[in-house]
């Protein structure tokens, strides 16, 4: 049972709903043998359920919850830390068996039960009168998105196990969830990559060293710095930027988008994040365009992009281009990659 | 966190070793365990504490399991061996006992808690008592405290290993909420209908278990001496109280009639037993007692016995509570009785008619009327059939001849001419000038009754009785003896006579032809200072509330109901009188005590809370006070935080947003750090500087508006 006006809910927990049918069936027997101990018994139960609800009630009324968290761009599925803030308002009473679970999305709610799609461990927390904690809760990954709030569920059992009451907490929050770049497809682009070293071959200055990453290509390693070092070890040569003047445009072609399937969208979105990933360690300015239109610039813009990309939320086709003639064309569709211009 | 009170460990332990005692208690009590099941669960607790405490238990542990379970098995198969479900709750007790040295999963514990319960309902059927409903209320009071020592037990494992110990704070914040849940109890209890129609008998062979100062059975010869027994037996409340408090030391509640005596036993002739049901006459009655009828009451506790005890002059029974199924009745002594002989309570009312008419007729014509005594076929319970009348005339040949009797009976000197209640007078005075009764029964034996009319010339009802019944057959009139109880004590605050073991007595019914069989009491009174002692005030209060208890707890049911219902309207429609209001004046000093309690209680709570901290600092109340002034009408909800409440203000766009999060940190600070600061004066500072930013904001956009937005 869940009241938006109060914003409270009740469930009943498995211990609730035994004592709830051995409350009833000891009241059928009471009323069947007419023994008051049974009518004492069924009064006391009932006085149990009552007193249940009063002081978690208390519990969940003295709890303040504050959590806020600042603009965060992060892969899918990589761990992430939300601090919040509990404070028990209450001078005289300490705060026993809280529970906070964190949901993605507005926990569905109807007036029999409530379902959570928890997003993190669930955390017990205690506290004493007049206190405040400082906790984080840790989500294990979140699915690819942009989230503006965070649902926060505080919930209690307190003081007898039977009744589980909750209520919700919104968090201000701004994620972006971006896909992860995914190792299968790096192959894809590799030779992209392959092609845009060879053109600018011969034009780059040697600035020094760095750490040898998948995709760094291969005519870049040190050997002899390398002799004798494992792989994790290696190093690579550095070398300033190739194409100071030219930019990358990754192209989507509208016509192709309108006819993929979600499985198939969501691939090209993977494809997109892997091949950003890739070229931003090659040290390239990156453009994304939709045909020529122009939908962001740089990498950041493009994983924000990303994280909240929709088909059905591409910018209408006329729109104002301000594209340049000498920048690098590819186009990118789910299963392959290809250098236009 | 507090340190230095009851541990989350010691607290679940103890919870449900008392929970778990007091159930055990209480079926040990009511006999639903045997001392000897009693013996072995101790000793398997004991053993177990012992084996806890060593190194190395868990074998030792688990030996006394296997114990534990033998037994338990053995009290399941006794059930079927024995035939008596009784020997259940020794089981329970076992399988209870078994987990409780192992409480320490939850399964574990609600199989404790459940053993516990069934414990506690088979003791309040065995014996439903005040005691044991009283009892049963603790038990349900330790069985909360176990719940939610269980839930931290279990379910908060983490404060557990914090260290956390439950200090007094702690209980009082449960306290606190205890009178809420005790008003739902009750009403639940006091409201929830009952339905006396749908009382069933529960369907299980319960042997006795019972001790009873009234057993039915006269026997002089047996050994043994009478105990005083306390115990409350029957509470009697009449619609007259007026009436029942003048004649409830004299109340007389007759049980059955014995009329075949051999020397030193008392025996009852055989009949058939027949159906009895209400409204059908007991007693030969005229219009003239119809009219001066009142209703007698009886609420009978649990006793092992199926006869029905009505008060003298009873002529029918009105009603009948639900666990009498059947009432059987004997043509011979119109006694009645219940037809099933386990051992419940009852209560049933009865319709009384309170004139003692005495019969004024010599012995001559009592002798007439005796020859020319018809014959009935179906005699009533008050005629006499032809045919029977030797039986209540013949005298044992071993006493009536016996020298101490004829010695004792030559002291009368009884005629034809004289009347029966001369005769009558004439035995009582001698009894009470020559004898002395007295509850002492040192002279039991085969010649009590020869002891105590030629020697001792003191005894028990029984003598005097079974001297009186000899004497009057030996003059012609018919008589028998009768047991029952005698007197009751009269309780002015219950407005109830309350009848205990030990006012078992029996006495003598003689029989006229016209008027039928009537009542004649040859014992003196016992000591009036014995009586005496028994009336203070304590033991009144204690009977009151007994009997206050019987009624509204243990016997609580759908006339009850109907009876309090009944009360209120009838006090609703009566004009407001102070009068009135007097009679209800312990109930009334209860409730207006109570309240006046609750609400001092309350009062000086909250006078404390304002005084000890205000619940806001002067400079927030000026900064809510500044919000009004601008026109704003914003509260703090008691749901939402600081912060929300903050943001609601911003939102308004009249105040600093940064200026507004530095006074909530001020705020909360002042609140709740334990650290002292001068927060008086920053806050102080804070505000002002928010209400000048304030108005010049207003002032701005009184001159441009749509700049605050």
């Amino acid at each position: 049972m869940y009241y938006k006006s109060v914003n409270r809910g009740l469930n009943f927990t498995r211990l609730g709903r035994y004592l709830i049918g051995l409350t009833l069936l000891i009241g059928v027997l009471a009323v069947v043998t007419g023994i008051n101990g049974m009518f004492l018994f069924l009064g006391i139960s009932l006085g149990l359920l009552a007193v249940s609800g009063l002081i978690s009630e208390k519990n969940l009324k003295i709890c303040d919850l504050q959590g806020a968290q600042a603009e965060l761009l992060l892969q899918a599925d990589r761990p992430i830390s939300i601090p919040i803030i509990l404070n028990n308002l209450s001078q005289h009473d300490d705060l026993f068996g809280i529970e906070l679970l964190l949901c993605s999305d507005r926990p569905s709610v109807a007036w029999w039960r409530a379902k959570f799609q928890a997003v993190s461990d669930k955390k017990l927390l205690h506290l004493g009168r007049n206190q405040q904690q400082r906790q984080t809760l840790t989500c294990p990954g979140l699915n690819r998105g942009h989230y503006k709030m965070l649902h926060l569920i505080v919930q209690t059992r307190f003081p007898f196990g039977i009744f589980l009451k909750y209520k919700f907490v919104t968090i201000a929050t701004n994620l972006y969830i971006y896909p992860a770049p995914k190792d299968a497809l790096l192959s894809i682009w590799q030779p992209i990559l392959t092609q845009l070293r060879v053109a600018s071959a011969g034009l780059e200055d040697f600035v020094g060293h760095e750490p040898y990453q998948v995709g760094t290509p291969l005519k870049n390693l040190d050997w002899r710095k390398n002799a004798g070092r494992e792989r994790f070890q290696w190093v690579a040569k550095s070398f300033n930027q190739s194409h100071p003047g030219r930019d990358i445009d990754l192209i989507l072609e509208r016509r192709h988008i309108n006819t993929l399937s979600p499985i198939e969208w969501e691939r090209l979105l993977d494809m997109l994040s892997t091949g950003i990933d890739l070229l931003c360690r090659a040290r390239l300015s990156l453009n994304l365009r939709v045909d020529n239109q122009l939908i962001s610039k740089g990498p950041e813009a493009c994983y924000r992009w990303l994280a909240s990309a929709n088909p059905t939320n591409l910018p209408p086709t006329g729109v104002l281009s301000n594209n340049r003639n000498d920048a690098v064309q590819i186009s990118v569709s789910p299963y392959q990659v290809r250098m236009i211009q | 966190m507090t340190h230095g009170g009851l541990s989350i460990r010691r607290y679940f332990a103890s919870a449900t070793f008392v929970s778990f005692a007091l159930a055990l208690w209480l079926a040990s009590h009511a006999e639903a365990i045997g001392n000897l099941a009693l013996t072995f669960i101790i000793l398997i607790y004991l053993l177990a504490r012992v084996g806890r405490s060593r190194s190395g238990s868990d074998a030792m542990i688990t030996g006394i399991s296997v114990l534990g379970w033998s037994l338990s098995a053995w009290s399941l198969a006794a059930v079927f061996l024995n035939k008596d479900v009784v020997y259940l709750a020794d089981g329970l007790a076992y399988i209870g006992v078994i987990n409780l040295i192992r409480s320490h999963s939850p399964a574990r514990f609600w199989t404790v808690m459940i053993c516990a319960l069934l414990l506690c309902f088979s003791a309040l059927v065995l014996e439903p008592g005040v005691g044991a409903y009283l009892f049963f209320i603790l038990f349900l009071g330790a069985s909360t405290c176990a719940i939610n020592a269980a839930h931290l037990q279990f379910q908060l494992a983490s404060l557990q290993q914090s260290g956390y110990r439950l200090d007094r704070r702690y209980l009082r914040q449960m306290l606190r909420a205890t009178p809420i849940g005790l008003l739902t109890a009750a009403a639940v209890f006091l409201l929830f209908p009952r339905i006396n129609n749908l009382v069933l008998d529960l369907p299980i062979h319960i042997k006795q278990r019972f001790k009873t100062g009234f057993s039915g059975q006269i026997d002089l010869s047996a050994q043994g001496s009478i105990e005083r027994d306390e115990r409350v037996v029957m509470h009697v409340t009449a619609s007259n109280s007026p009436w029942l408090k003048e004649h409830a030391t004299d109340l007389y509640l007759r049980g059955q009639a014995l009329d075949q005596f051999n020397g030193s036993q008392w025996l009852k002739s055989p009949s058939d037993l027949q159906g009895y049901s209400r409204y059908q006459p007991l007693y030969i009655h005229s219009r003239g007692d119809l009219e001066a009828t009142l209703d007698v009451a009886i609420t009978g506790n649990p006793i092992h016995t199926p006869i029905m005890f009505l008060p003298a002059g009873s002529f029918l029974i009105k009603e009948v509570s639900g666990t009498i199924d059947r009432m059987l009745i004997d043509p011979i002594d119109g006694s009645l009785r219940r037809a099933n002989d386990h051992p419940v309570r009852s209560h049933y009312i009865t319709q009384v008619f309170p004139s003692d008419h005495r019969p004024d007729l010599s012995l001559g014509e009592l002798k007439e009327q005796l020859k020319n005594l018809p014959t009935i076929d179906e005699p009533k319970p008050f005629q006499l059939d032809h045919s029977h009348l030797q039986r209540y005339l013949m005298v044992d040949p071993r006493v009536g001849t016996a020298d101490y009797f004829q010695n004792w009976m030559s002291q009368f000197s009884i005629a034809d001419h004289e009347s029966i209640q001369s005769v009558l007078s004439e035995l009582r005075n001698h009894f009470r000038t020559n004898y002395q009764a007295t509850l002492l029964n040192q002279f039991s034996g085969p010649e009590a009754l020869e002891s105590f009319l030629s020697r001792d010339r003191y005894g028990h009802c029984e003598l005097f009785a079974t001297a009186s019944v000899l004497a009057l057959r030996l003059w012609g009139i018919p008589a028998r003896i009768v047991t029952g109880y005698r007197g009751g004590e009269y309780n002015p605050v219950a407005d109830a006579a309350i009848v205990k073991q030990y006012q078992a007595h029996a006495w003598v019914e003689y029989f006229v032809a016209d008027s039928g069989w009537h009542r004649f009491d040859p014992t003196p009174m016992l000591s009036p200072v014995l009586q005496e002692s028994l009336r203070g005030s304590v033991m009144q209060y204690y009977h009151a509330a007994n009997y206050w208890l019987n009624r509204y707890l243990v016997d609580f049911n759908l006339r009850t109901q109907r009876d309090i219902v009944r009360q209120v309207r009838q006090q609703l429609k009566q004009p407001f009188s102070l009068k009135d209001l007097w009679s209800w004046q312990p109930l009334l000093g209860l409730v207006l005590g109570s309240l006046t309690a609750i609400f001092g209680w309350l009062g000086w709570r909250y006078y404390r809370r304002r005084r000890k901290r205000p619940r806001r600092p002067h400079y927030y109340r000026r900064f809510l006070k500044s919000l009004q002034q601008f026109g704003l009408s914003l509260e703090k909800q008691p749901y939402e935080g600081w912060s929300e409440f903050h943001k609601r203000v911003a939102a308004s766009g009249l105040f600093d947003n940064s200026d507004l999060q530095q006074l909530e940190q001020i705020l909360l600070a002042d609140l709740y750090s334990s650290k002292q600061g001068s927060f008086e004066q920053q806050g102080e500072q804070m505000v002002l500087r928010l209400i000048s930013f304030a108005k010049q904001r207003q002032q701005l956009s009184r001159h441009r508006p749509g700049l605050s937005q």
